[in-house]
């Protein structure tokens, strides 16, 4: 028997298994079930949609303060001011009271020179 | 179309009760075609739920309601492919954990319980569950879809969204596996009688 012999075979096996499976009717449970089902799973988006909703909020917050922390200058020197200014002179502002006399050049007075007549004989 | 276009509309925009009465009206149609593709009486209505489920929560999705229809099919075809590879998992750890005599008296159990005048249907089924069992799931939903739903090639494009000579190319092998297997199959259950 070969597999075209076959086929008319298979087509009223096909046929019987509609007939043998039928068309099953539903329990009487079938809607309230699946009405369960659906609210269930309605609550539990709702819920992930709320944590979203709350996660975003949160997030838009904190951006927000940020923005406005770094809107605030830590010195009150105003931005123009300091952006127009060189390194050295930014520096120098923002250090200023950091500016000690001991880092300040060494300047000594030596005053005006005097002919030295005392001098050891050794030195001169 | 078992309902009109309007009510799938309604059912689109959130309407509960339009919902309710398509769920009504294709219900025993959808139960049918899991039946006969899933071959597991006691979990159709699990699946059938599924298919519900799922058609609630895309039915927004849906772009007009002329193509409900193949759609809802679709959604059926996957809640029982679904089902199938679940099942099979299931099956083959509940089957490995048994051992070989308890599976025979755990068969005996089984077709002592059916109903001596289903023993045909049972039969049919079996034969026809054995026979698929030698092809893919994706094979043997195509194949109950074409030869026991008896959908048109049209209908089954609009489904899988492939062109008709791909699906006949599928339909065709499918066949061809089915029918080898056919006599080797049945020898072995007349063997077993």
């Amino acid at each position: 028997m070969n597999l075209e012999d076959r086929q008319p075979q298979l087509d009223r096996l096909f046929t019987q298994y509609r007939e043998a499976c039928g068309s099953p009717d539903a329990s009487a449970n079938f809607m309230p079930t699946l009405w369960t089902k659906i609210e269930a799973k309605q609550s539990k988006s709702l819920l992930f949609e709320r944590i979203a909703r709350t996660f975003v909020a949160t997030t838009m917050a904190a951006c927000g303060m940020l923005g406005v922390l770094l809107m605030i200058p830590s010195t009150p020197q105003t931005p123009s001011a300091f952006l127009n200014s060189s390194y050295v002179e930014a520096m120098a502002t923002a250090n200023a009271h950091e500016t000690a006399p001991y880092l300040a050049p060494i300047r000594y007075d030596f005053g005006q020179d005097e002919p030295v007549n005392n001098l050891d004989p050794e030195y001169r | 179309m078992l309902v009109d276009f309007e009510l799938i509309r309604r059912a689109q925009k959130g309407d509960e009760a339009a919902f309710n009465e398509v769920v009504l009206a294709y219900r025993r149609r959808i139960l049918g075609t899991i039946a006969r593709l899933i071959g597991h009486p006691e979990d159709v209505e699990d699946v059938g739920q599924e298919v519900f489920l799922r058609l609630y929560f895309s039915i927004d999705q849906l772009r007009t309601a002329e193509v409900f229809e193949p759609w809802l099919y679709r959604l059926t075809v996957n809640a029982s492919y679904d089902y199938l590879r679940k099942h099979r998992r299931r099956m083959e750890s509940r089957m490995s954990d048994l051992s070989e005599q308890q599976v025979i008296v755990a068969d005996a159990i089984a077709s002592t319980k059916a109903g001596a005048a289903d023993e045909d249907k049972r039969k049919t089924r079996e034969t026809v569950g054995e026979l698929l069992s030698a092809v893919s799931e994706e094979d043997r939903i195509l194949l109950i879809m074409k030869e026991v739903e008896g959908l048109s090639l049209k209908e089954m494009e609009k489904i899988y969204n492939v062109n008709e000579n791909a699906l006949k190319v599928r339909l065709f092998r499918a066949r061809q596996r089915v029918l080898k297997a056919m006599p080797s199959k049945q020898a072995a259950s007349s063997s077993a009688k």
